[in-house]
């Protein structure tokens, strides 16, 4: 397969209209460059997000600036218990029409750009499938009859890490349907301090538009022209397999994991200008890719292990290259 | 490929499939020194040459180099990898992996300079300590190498012992075939390799045979000084008779034997009535110097023999004879060497103002000196402030001179009294219970015979 890798200019063009989103992503979620970035990153994969963090700290604002600066088609879904699978994806409805009566579907939220599904672990497993089937899919079927969602189409579901009574968490094989996913750290003074000297409550952050849906459409299509060196796609096969070669982890990345990685390095590339991925890019995203496609052992949990810190271990025991320097090379320098 | 970053790429992968190799050889190294030193050191003990041992180590190193290649040949780098390398370690975002797809410029050389650094210790060790165990095995004193240094000098005592040989052989006093025999002796000893020469073993068998060599040339000289003695108390004796004869001039027979009648020649002859005596001493003398280890020379036994048969001995030969056996017997006791009794021969001579026939022990006394058992020298110094008294009521003589100057501990003289033991006594089969020989020596008989000098002598020799 031929792959015209992106040129110059292309990259040159990508990666000043991905700084100016940035930027205005920026002055929605202050003092995240990291998570702005990686937000960024998972949409120019064409992933879905799942963004972890305690409530107020600027979730659903960061989905709205978004669909603002990318001039996309947001809708929000509140998940709670009772919510149907017809409430997210859309129902047929008898319809009197001057033909006579017939059915007529009525989309359901799900149809746009940019789905926030928020708190997505409060609905039923039923509804959460509904979901997750129309992520994989960028389809819903309703009565047999197959409606394809919009172009692009991202979900940003969260979830709250507490008041976990009463949620249903999302299974693995419905997790490992999500890019990335993020945590929502806490801020520090001075973001605070921005935060309260910028904002005010109740009133939404003015976003201005960066791009414009197609145009957004080729940066993914740009993203996916870059290249993935030899070196780094061994590296990445060694690093997905060496998650079910830890004894702490009870199951291991799949190779959709794999391929999330590479997909996710390729875009941080094109975040950056640069035609190829590297090495740096696979580490930086190694944590939000993986995170959640590990299951931890049951001797790990109770010793209290956490998943960030075996993928930790594992970008620290697996090297760049299978064939790299001996340790009786002490570095290379410039 | 951008010229700069191909020879820092070839560069790199020369270094790290050397360190590979290198961490893959150490190990074994090691282990190999160790082993290769305690070869080397195991050779050297054993007296041979380490440079089988150097052969099968430089071997060995043949051998674990070819397998640590084998072992590393995997994880050797290519010129991709290395450039992988330099991507990561230069933090060059895999621009140079990139470049060498066709993806991307090369970046620009004036910017970097890859610089390699080694980490040896972890490598380096191991082999520092295998050469240096090979080394030290090479180098460490062992009792063979201090063995394989050839003495300089032979041993003393075997100069000693062929300069008595040869002045015995010059002089004509022992008999050649005799000495013969202790050259033989003398040199199988020499014939051991030189860093053998002070071993302990060699040196007991110098000591022993020098020891012998004291024992007979004692022997010897004592018989020499004894037959001297006996011809010396003839010739007095016929000087004696030889004047009285002279007193009556009709008495023919004193004529003859005193030699002054005409026709008589110029010899005084023997008288008769003394020959049977001192004949039978001499035979006895003759028996026991025959059967010693250092027996007389042929001439000189012709002689004797024919002094002590023959009573027709002028007395200018019999003077000629004593005169030889006197400078026999000096030189037999000059050859002996610088062992205790030597010493104390030397005192005895120096306080007694030589061995003059005059200050001599007489045979009886001197006996005991020359056979000894080896236990002792057979003569025993009289220390001032040690209470003597008579023993048996042999004669102890003191030949001290200066007893004003002596102090307490230092020797006045010497006690020698004869022992009753003859070796040369049996010459035969005896009747059945019948005992004709004493015996030629053991603790006991030598013990029960000393004096009491001689015995509180022992006890300090062995104390």
């Amino acid at each position: 397969m031929s792959v015209t890798h992106p040129t110059p200019a292309e990259l040159e063009g990508a990666r000043r209209e991905l700084d100016a989103l940035s930027r205005a992503l920026g002055e929605v979620l202050f003092g995240q460059p990291t998570l702005v970035e990686n937000v960024l990153t998972g949409l120019l994969a064409g992933g879905h997000i799942l963004l972890e963090g305690l409530p107020g700290l600027g979730k659903t604002q960061l989905v709205k600036g978004l669909a603002r600066a990318l001039g996309l088609e947001q809708k929000r879904i509140q998940f709670t218990p009772d919510l149907m699978p017809g409430d997210i994806t859309g129902t047929l409805i008898l319809q009197e029409t001057s033909a006579g009566r017939r059915f007529e579907f009525h989309r359901g939220p799900i149809f746009a750009h940019l789905v926030l599904a928020d708190e997505i672990n409060r609905a039923s497993p039923k509804t959460q499938s509904a979901l997750l089937e129309a992520m994989q899919e960028r389809s819903v079927t309703v009565m047999g009859e197959s409606h394809s969602l919009p172009s692009p189409f991202f979900v940003l579901a969260t979830q709250n890490p507490i008041e976990l009574e009463g949620t249903y968490p999302l299974p693995e094989a419905q997790l490992d349907r999500f890019l990335f996913k993020l945590e929502f750290g806490r801020s520090d003074v001075a973001v605070l301090e921005q935060i309260i000297r910028k904002r005010e409550l109740g009133r939404d952050v003015e976003v201005p538009q960066v791009t414009d849906r197609d145009r957004f459409v080729e940066l993914i299509g740009l993203a996916r022209r870059v290249h993935l060196p030899d070196v780094v796609v061994r590296y990445i096969a060694r690093l997905v397999d060496a998650t079910h070669t830890q004894a702490a982890i009870r199951f291991g990345a799949s190779p959709r994991a794999a391929l999330s990685l590479a997909g996710a390095a390729k875009a941080r590339a094109l975040l950056a200008g640069r035609p190829n991925a590297s090495f740096e890019d696979v580490l930086a995203l190694a944590k939000p890719v993986l995170r959640h496609r590990m299951i931890l052992g049951f001797e790990a949990k109770l010793e209290g292990r956490h998943v960030e810190d075996l993928v930790d271990e594992l970008l620290r025991t697996v090297e760049v290259q299978e064939r790299g320097l001996p340790a009786s090379l002490g570095a290379v320098r410039s | 490929m951008d010229p700069f970053w191909g020879r820092e790429a070839r560069r790199l992968a020369w270094s790290a499939s050397f360190g590979w190799w290198l961490e893959a050889f150490a190990p074994a190294f090691a282990v190999l020194g160790a082993l290769d030193a305690a070869l080397i050191l195991a050779l050297r003990e054993g007296g041979r040459g380490v440079g089988g041992g150097v052969l099968l180590g430089a071997a060995g190193v043949v051998a674990i180099g070819i397998r640590a290649y084998v072992r590393a040949r995997p994880r050797f780098l290519e010129v991709p990898d290395a450039l992988a390398e330099l991507d990561w370690r230069l933090r060059l975002d895999n621009q140079l992996s990139s470049a060498l797809a066709g993806v991307g410029a090369w970046p620009s050389p004036s910017r970097w300079r890859p610089v390699v650094t080694w980490r040896l210790r972890g490598a380096g060790l191991p082999v520092a300590a295998g050469l240096a165990i090979v080394a030290l095995a090479l180098r460490v004193p062992t009792p063979d190498s201090d063995r394989n240094v050839a003495p300089a000098f032979q041993p003393a005592a075997w100069a000693q012992i062929e300069g008595a040989i040869e002045r015995l052989d010059d002089e004509r006093i022992a008999d050649p075939r005799a000495l013969e025999t202790w050259r033989a002796r003398l040199a199988e000893l020499e014939s051991k390799p030189a860093r053998e020469w002070y071993e302990h073993q060699q040196l007991e068998a110098t000591d022993t045979l020098s020891e012998q060599l004291d024992r007979a040339l004692t022997r010897l000289a004592n018989g020499l000084g004894d037959a001297k003695s006996a011809l010396t108390e003839r010739q007095a004796s016929a000087r004696g008779l030889g004047a009285e004869r002279t007193a009556a001039p009709g008495d023919a027979a004193g004529r003859r034997l005193s030699g002054t009648g005409p026709g008589d020649g110029p010899a005084t002859q023997t008288p008769a009535t003394q020959r049977p005596g001192a004949s039978e001493r001499l035979r006895k003398l003759m028996r026991a110097m025959e059967a010693s280890r250092l027996p007389l020379h042929p001439d000189l036994r012709r002689q004797l023999d024919s002094a002590t048969e023959s009573p027709a001995m002028s007395q200018q030969e019999l003077e000629q004879l004593i005169a030889r056996l006197e400078e026999g017997q000096r030189t037999a006791l000059n050859m002996r060497s610088q062992s205790a009794s030597r010493q104390l021969d030397e005192i005895a001579e120096r306080v007694a103002g030589g061995p003059s026939d005059g200050e001599r022990p007489t045979t009886q006394n001197r006996s005991a000196h020359g056979t000894g058992s080896g236990r002792g020298p057979g003569t025993a110094p009289l220390l001032i402030g040690e209470v003597k008294t008579a023993h048996d009521g042999k004669p102890e003589e003191v030949f001290g001179k200066e007893k004003a100057k002596a102090a307490l501990g230092d020797p006045a003289g010497l006690s020698q009294s004869e022992h009753t033991v003859d070796p040369s006594e049996y010459r035969g089969p005896t009747r059945a219970g019948a005992i004709a020989d004493r015996g030629r020596g053991g603790e006991a008989t030598w013990s029960d015979s000393l004096s009491p000098d001689e015995q509180e002598y022992l006890k300090r020799w062995f104390r």
